[in-house]
């Protein structure tokens, strides 16, 4: 028996900015897959790749921003994101929601011609059905008199209920892949609740596959079943939620879960991981991005770049320390 | 009489004075709902106060009010036990000097076209404080103080990170010796490793300065790290305040309850 086609498969991936030939690579050696109804984390910090990653799947990068390797596949069918046939497929099989609902929405638009533009993009309903198909979608997405919401503008509507509309626009034709780059962010902590509990269900109910971009771990532990750690644009580990965070291997991550403060317990003081990430990383240079901030660093760490390797059951990793060095020890 | 002496706070101060008290503090605009309502809290000397709330809880109309920005309709505010309503000119100089502020963004909280040493010295030539020699050591200490290589004193905010930035902007803050200082979500708009290097920075100098902080934030997990006590605003209303552990392991209010529920997707995962 052969298991399904993954939802989303990425091999190789490879961003880079500036003039052909001259680019910096931002995003470098990223492969991830998430099966059909799978829900896959992408964590990282400032200058991590996260977003550059998403838009590169969603073949929505910006100007200047172009793919220079690998292959992305949706349903086990390769395609081109830069290229024309794109157009069919985003808004049908891969729907996309942002950071900022406020931006994403035409202002001078109301709520309603938005959702029926949407619905009449990729199919032929009736003006009259996509409205009455519209005022059910902001039912789904639990907006209370969705029949007379249809004729409010998008500055009537408080952050949360941008984002709700935004979602309920993202799922019209029942995407195979939804892609959520931070889309709680810019929303009260209450709402960030509400928002991303509907996301879980609606994926849940459509049997769509969610790629949720965040930088809060407590997000992936909550709403995701498998998680990608970035920095620096490459992979540092890879693997199910409940072993990366509960076992943390790589250094990163470690820092990472230690830097945050508990909320159920005191503590005295926190590990900060030195520096800063840094903003505009050199994904392909040699050695480990994280190398100037790790207080494990060794001299290779700075010039080889290390292999991804397992570290685990179903998790991966990015590091030279994980392996047995010549001097023993090793992190894992 | 108010005196002006008693903002001073710090050593020379009546130790049973707290650093703040607000009572029955209400701020309106016109005919509109009242911005607060009521609002009472007590921040005792040399301890922080977290103050939590959301978008429009009226939380920082209430840290602006403290520093005399913002003018109640009623209530009282008291700072170091003097009334900051009833200070002569010389009280209200007082009270700019020992009340400072930080604010969330460091990216506009700093002026672009002045170098970090003379942001940092600002305060001190406005309140006329030492002379050239000594402002210029003074702000080599704040910048060893809080964590900056003294070399950065001659770059500008744009060549800093953002964690550099909110160091500048605390050490500006401190220049003119405050003994309140209100943090208003000064670490929500920083990438969560460096956050991390501010809170510790925080506590580390609220404890050796002896300041009483009041900590403004939407995010309990910070809030549990800084804070003796905290205080739960919402819509312009306290509705809990309470020592820490009792306000996060025994929530009275719904409200807190659902502050703390979603402060989960903040905070540090279980396995950690």
């Amino acid at each position: 028996m052969t298991a399904p086609a993954p939802a989303l498969s990425v091999e190789g991936l490879r961003v880079a900015v500036g003039p052909p030939g001259r680019g910096r690579a931002v995003v470098g050696d990223v492969a991830f897959a998430i099966p059909p109804g799978g829900r896959l984390a992408i964590v990282g910090e400032s200058g991590s790749g996260k977003s550059m990653t998403a838009l590169a799947v969603a073949g929505l990068l910006p100007r200047g921003a172009r793919q220079t390797a690998g292959q992305i596949a949706l349903g086990g069918r390769i395609v081109d994101p830069a290229g024309p046939g794109m157009a069919r497929i985003r808004g049908r099989e891969i729907a996309m929601i942002f950071q900022d609902p406020m931006s994403a929405l035409n202002p001078v638009m109301t709520v309603g011609a938005q959702l029926v533009e949407a619905i009449r993009a990729h199919s032929a309903m009736s003006p009259r059905a996509a409205r009455a198909r519209a005022a059910e979608m902001l039912a789904a997405v639990q907006i209370p008199r969705p029949a007379e919401r249809l004729d409010a503008w998008p500055h009537e509507f408080s952050g949360g209920m941008r984002q709700r509309v935004m979602i309920a626009m993202a799922l019209t034709h029942r995407p195979k892949l939804l892609i959520a780059d931070e889309p709680t962010t810019a929303l009260d902590v209450t709402t960030q609740l509400q928002i991303l509990r509907l996301i879980d269900g609606l994926c849940r109910e459509e049997g769509s596959a969610l790629m949720l971009i965040t930088h809060d771990l407590g997000i992936v532990e909550g709403f995701c079943d498998s998680v990608v750690v970035l920095y620096g644009g490459r992979m540092m580990e890879a693997g199910p939620v409940a072993a990366v965070l509960g076992r943390p291997r790589h250094p990163y991550t470690r820092g990472l879960m230690a830097t945050i403060p508990p909320l159920d317990r005191d503590v005295d003081w926190l590990d900060p991981i030195p520096g800063e990430p840094v903003a505009t990383p050199a994904a392909d240079a040699p050695g480990c991005p994280f190398a100037p901030r790790c207080g494990l660093a060794e001299a290779r760490c700075r010039t080889v770049t290390p292999a991804w390797r397992p570290a685990g059951s179903k998790v991966a990793a990015s590091c030279h320390l994980l392996a047995p060095s010549p001097a023993g020890g090793g992190l894992s | 009489m108010p005196s002006s002496g008693a903002v001073t706070g710090g050593r020379g101060a009546l130790v049973t004075a707290p650093a703040l008290a607000v009572e029955g503090l209400t701020v309106g605009y016109g005919r509109a709902a009242p911005v607060l309502q009521s609002v009472t809290l007590t921040l005792p000397q040399g301890e922080t106060l977290g103050l939590v709330g959301e978008s429009g809880s009226g939380k920082t109309t209430l840290a602006r009010a403290v520093v005399g920005l913002v003018a109640p309709t009623a209530g009282s505010i008291r700072v170091f036990g003097a009334d900051i309503a009833a200070l002569d000119r010389a009280g209200r100089a007082l009270l700019r000097r020992r009340v400072q502020m930080v604010f969330q963004d460091p990216y506009t909280s700093l002026d672009p076209t002045m170098t970090v040493g003379e942001a940092v010295a600002e305060p001190l030539v406005v309140h006329g404080l030492g002379g050239r020699a000594e402002r210029a050591a003074w702000v080599d200490e704040l910048m060893r103080l809080v964590g900056l290589d003294a070399s950065i004193a001659a770059r500008f905010p744009a060549e800093l990170s953002g964690g550099q930035r909110q160091r500048v902007a605390i050490a500006r803050a401190l220049a003119p010796a405050p003994a309140l200082v209100i943090c208003d979500e000064p670490v929500s708009a920083l990438d969560v490793s460096v956050q991390a290097q501010i809170l510790n920075l925080l506590k580390r100098l609220q404890r050796e300065l002896g300041l009483s902080l009041l900590f403004v934030s939407h995010d309990l997990s910070v809030v549990r790290f800084l804070a003796q006590r905290i205080a739960v605003i919402e819509g312009g209303r306290i509705v809990e305040d309470g020592p820490r552990v009792a306000v996060l392991d025994r929530p009275q209010h719904p409200y807190t309850r659902a502050l703390i529920e979603a402060a989960r997707l903040r905070a540090r995962p279980a396995g950690g």
